[in-house]
């Protein structure tokens, strides 16, 4: 096992290296002169005091000093201090990831424990000649893609927020408090979690549909295993494979959910911090947040191949 | 309709045959399901969304402001904004944008996808390899990050915006080309045109691009729909189209504020999204089953 | 006289009537009659129509009896057995019929009452033993589960007779493939695990639905012996579906055709191959090549298909392919009657191919 995490590591360092150098790139095609934006122009300032900025800032090297210094500080988790606050990004992060990994965790838990379920039933009434869910959820399906999202969070906000008052709009998280974390997170992880719904359903519905129709399915009945057992451990089982890779292809968009969900519902995670960074052009908050989300998004499909393994004893680890 | 056309051709009528053949083409398409769902769907936004600027509504910037906060009405069928200007009218602006944005950016897609990806499946590995090397970098960042990223490097504006979800998309459509043409690569006919000696070039526009537009089309449909739904999530993050320009995302952002005094604002456009997501979703099964009735599930 | 010589299984209802008549035989043949199926039929609603699978099947299994039923692809041979256990599934249907299992109709059992039967009084094993165990699953795990279930054994206790059954079914190093993936064992190991797993729990019936057919011939041959072997062992009756006329002549004391989703004629093995009554059967022994070499090395080879379950004909289903076919035969559906001591066929002509001896029936090859 961590002979092949090496081997998958090693195929993901060019990955790595082109996502820094992307990154630092990104910030140095910016149109204009980031110093003048943020200092004002030199007549503002004048020219000195831009010249002491892009000197601090490490601006008046050539382009592949800065990048070999780039390269160098995010390796050693210095991702600079924000243009606007002077605050390390890296003190900014520490605050923000665990909120979005919370709410993309939990949305993922809520539309697995929901999907999978609902899937997997659909097919087995679907067996039995029943297809009335099974048409729900292609229906479901449809819609829940379509609308979008900042629309549902919206609508979600306006109804149990401020018709019912179920949720509170706004405040800060206090992990200590179980119970204000779960109100606070609550519906953004429902928004989060009606967009990958549909999905995961679709794929639960059609690949337990086919491990129905297997051989084994026939022989597990046949020595008297009841329904539930034969659909939630035998065939269910089976088609966890396109489930996990499902969820693995959609963890792009669940964290471009977040930025937009983050927004709605005003937590303080990573997406709210970028569009603070890009509004602000507050570049090193920006680039670092924009680091993270790809390290992330990488990460997990890391972790994807290896539930592969857990799941299906048949796949072999191969890099 | 069958019945006619065979008439008209017994009749020996050249143009009749003719124009028989062009409206039995129109007829497949339309007598698919998905499409009458799509045509039904996006038929009604798309005519009102050209025609907007003869309708006899409020122009899309102008302001009333004693007419503000209006529930929707005969007068103002999906109400009025907190500055008196028309919804209806500013969102039907806001469709148009999003629809050019759509096919803006679907189309710049499907073209540099088509092009480089033949190229990535035919010129040789090291191409192959530089190609993939990219397209794999680009995807490792989230879709709309890297749309954020663009924007963000580029600034807002529509043209900037048709660049970034065309470069989101495009290296999705790079890898599918690629591996369409890897697919021909074996197949006889190709074989053929090698073993005669035929110009690569000839090649790649007289068989690998014909044999592999079908489903590049089928997903440009569904590119379009990501791109529509895009901008709005950039818009309504004011990282887009900005104000006072309407754009369905940043209508949706503008009514934020007043969610609770004035539904109307945000809900509309919002629905209006999905309205075209939807009328897309089955325009793109339709265009398959009418391009390669064998895909059909 | 009648009543006892022709006596009638798959005929009109009021043939059954005609059995009364003769309590003291009946009496006898129940005392061991294991499963008595009567009128079975299974129907599957497609968009094609309605397709009859079976069609009022008849049949009895003695206790410790091993009874083939013989038929090409496409002749009900699998969804009748599949049937017994109501294994089969939507769109599939049984329509009619009762199958009494020592005072229990199988065909009636549902739910608590189904379960109970499948895996402890009836098994199964299937055709393909590389898709029929679980990928997911070890094998212990699979093996345990019916075990647990019907003799409500502890894990342990479970474990014990697992290890004793897979050394029963003579797979090596037992405690070593008890914890494997089945994609870790051979084809044949597999059908060993699936043989341990139906024999579990001592069964009445085991029905075998071609068990050999997707292993390699020497496997073949091991198998067949295993579940003689086993069967024996555990006093099991085996219901042998199979397409294998060599397999039957080896393994069953009975024989079951089946035809056109019936069963058109049935008997003691060594009758069935000494002077089959049917065309049909004539026909499938004669396409066997035989080894003693007392018969020319010539095969005969029924001409057509089998009959479109979906359109079955009013008169006999094999009247197109049969050479001795007339209009009687196409007109109307020949009864199954009593030509030998428990020995049925269900054909108008049946006297002419008893009396065929060793002329040819059907044309040879080529």
């Amino acid at each position: 096992m961590s002979t092949y995490l090496a081997k998958r590591g090693g195929v993901m360092i060019p990955t790595i290296i082109g996502i820094v150098t992307v990154v630092f790139l990104m910030v140095r095609a910016l149109p204009g002169d980031p110093v003048v934006f943020l200092l004002g122009d030199e007549g503002a300032v004048g020219a000195e005091a831009l010249e002491i900025m892009r000197e601090q800032l490490g601006l008046t090297d050539s382009i592949p000093v800065q990048y070999v210094r780039y390269v160098a500080k995010t390796l050693t988790f210095d991702l600079g201090n924000s243009l606007l606050s002077g605050v390390p990004v890296v003190e900014l992060l520490k605050n923000a990831i665990p909120i979005t990994l919370a709410v993309a965790a939990a949305s993922v838990v809520f539309s697995v424990l929901v999907a999978v379920p609902l899937g997997a039933l659909a097919a087995y009434w679907r067996t039995q000649g029943k297809d009335s869910l099974d048409q729900g959820l292609t229906w479901f399906a449809i819609i829940a893609d379509a609308l979008p999202g900042f629309w549902i969070a919206l609508v979600m906000l306006l109804v149990f927020s401020l018709h019912l008052g179920w949720f509170p709009v706004s405040g800060t998280i206090e992990w200590t408090d179980p119970w204000q974390v779960f109100t606070r997170l609550a519906l953004p992880v429902v928004v989060l979690g009606i967009a990958q719904l549909a999905s995961i359903a679709r794929v639960t519905r059609t690949a337990v549909l086919d491990a129905l129709q297997d051989d084994y399915v026939r022989t597990a009945r046949s020595l008297g295993t009841p329904e539930l057992t034969i659909l939630f451990r035998h065939a269910l089982r089976n088609s966890m494979l396109p489930v996990i890779t499902v969820l693995g292809l959609s963890f792009g968009r669940l964290l471009g959910g977040t930025i937009i969900t983050e927004n709605v519902f005003s937590l303080p995670g990573m997406g709210t911090l970028l569009v603070q960074g890009i509004s602000g052009r507050d570049y090193t908050v920006a680039q670092g947040v924009v680091l993270v989300y790809a390290f992330l998004f990488i990460s997990v499909n890391l972790i994807t191949d290896v539930l592969y393994t857990r799941i299906d004893p048949r796949v072999k680890l191969e890099a | 309709m069958a019945t006619a056309g065979i008439a008209l051709r017994r009749s020996g009528a050249w143009v009749e045959t003719v124009k028989d053949l062009r409206t039995s083409t129109a007829g497949r398409f339309f007598s698919n399901r998905s499409n009458q769902i799509a045509v039904l769907f996006i038929g009604p936004v798309v005519v009102l969304a050209l025609i907007a600027q003869w309708l006899p509504i409020q122009e899309p910037l102008e302001i009333n402001i004693v007419d503000r906060f209006q529930s929707p009405s005969l007068g103002h069928p999906f109400g009025t904004d907190g500055l008196g200007r028309d919804l209806l009218s500013r969102t039907l602006a806001g469709l148009r944008l999003s629809l050019w944005i759509g096919f803006a950016a679907a189309m710049i897609a499907l073209t540099l996808g088509v092009i480089i990806g033949t190229m990535a499946g035919f010129m040789g590995r090291g191409v192959d390899r530089a190609i993939s090397v990219v397209t794999d970098v680009m995807l490792s960042f989230p879709t709309l990050l890297l749309v954020i990223g663009v924007v963000a490097v580029m600034g807002p504006g529509v043209t900037q915006i048709i660049i970034a979800i065309a470069v989101a998309d495009t290296p999705r459509a790079i890898r599918l080309q690629r591996s369409l043409a890897m697919g021909l690569r074996s197949r006889p006919y190709m074989d053929a045109a090698r073993l005669a000696s035929a110009p690569t070039r000839w090649i790649l526009v007289r068989h690998v691009i014909p044999n592999t537009i079908a489903p590049m089309i089928v997903v440009a449909t569904l590119y379009a729909s990501n791109a529509i739904q895009a901008e709005a999530a950039l818009s309504f993050l004011g990282l887009g189209i900005v104000p006072p320009e309407p754009s369905l995302g940043n209508l949706v952002a503008d009514g934020r504020n007043y969610l609770q005094n004035a539904w109307w604002i945000s809900t509309i456009p919002g629905l209006c999204i999905a309205i075209v997501a939807i009328g897309l979703h089955f325009l793109s099964d339709g265009v398959r089953d009418f391009l390669d009735p064998r895909q059909r599930s | 006289m009648l009543a006892t010589k022709f006596r009638s299984r798959n005929g009109p209802p009021n043939a059954s009537s005609l059995n009364h008549g003769n309590m003291a035989h009946l009496m006898q043949s129940e005392k061991n009659t294991l499963l008595s199926v009567r009128d079975l039929s299974v129907e599957f609603h497609t968009a094609r129509g309605v397709v009859k699978a079976v069609n009022s099947v008849s049949l009895d299994i003695k206790a410790g009896e091993r009874l083939a039923i013989v038929g090409e692809s496409g002749s009900g041979k699998s969804i009748m057995s599949m049937s017994l256990l109501q294994l089969v599934q939507y769109p599939g249907r049984i329509t009619s019929g009762s199958a009494m299992l020592e005072g229990t109709d199988l065909l009636a059992l549902k739910g608590k009452k189904l379960r109970a039967v499948r895996g402890s009084k009836v098994t199964m094993i299937f055709q393909d033993p590389m898709t029929s165990l679980n990928p997911v699953l070890r094998v212990s795990e699979q093996l345990i589960a019916p075990m647990r279930r019907h003799l409500h054994l502890g894990q342990r206790e479970a474990k014990e007779r697992g290890l004793k059954l897979l050394a029963q079914v003579g797979i090596p190093d037992a405690e070593g493939n008890f914890n494997n993936y089945p994609h870790e064992l051979s084809g044949g190991m597999r059908q060993r695990v699936l043989i341990a797993m139906a024999m579990a729990c001592s069964p009445r019936l085991l029905i075998a639905d071609e068990p050999t057919t997707a292993l390699d011939v020497t496997i073949q041959a091991q198998i067949i012996e295993l579940l003689a072997k086993v069967s024996k062992e555990e006093g099991s009756s085996v219901l042998f579906v199979t397409h294998d006329m060599g397999l039957v002549a080896r393994f069953a004391d009975r024989v079951a055709v089946m035809y056109g989703g019936r069963i058109i004629e049935s008997g003691p093995t060594d009758q069935m191959f000494e002077n089959p009554h049917h065309p049909y059967t004539r026909g499938l022994l004669e396409s066997i090549p035989s080894i003693t070499g007392e018969r020319p090395e010539r095969l005969s080879q029924i001409e057509g298909t089998p009959p479109d379950l979906a359109f079955l004909p009013k008169g006999c289903s094999f009247a197109d392919r049969c050479p001795l076919s007339d209009e009687v035969c196409i007109e109307t559906q020949p009864a199954s009657l009593t030509v030998a001591s428990d020995h049925t066929a269900a054909c108008h002509h049946s006297d002419v191919v008893a009396s065929l001896g060793e002329r040819r029936l059907f044309d040879a090859e080529n």
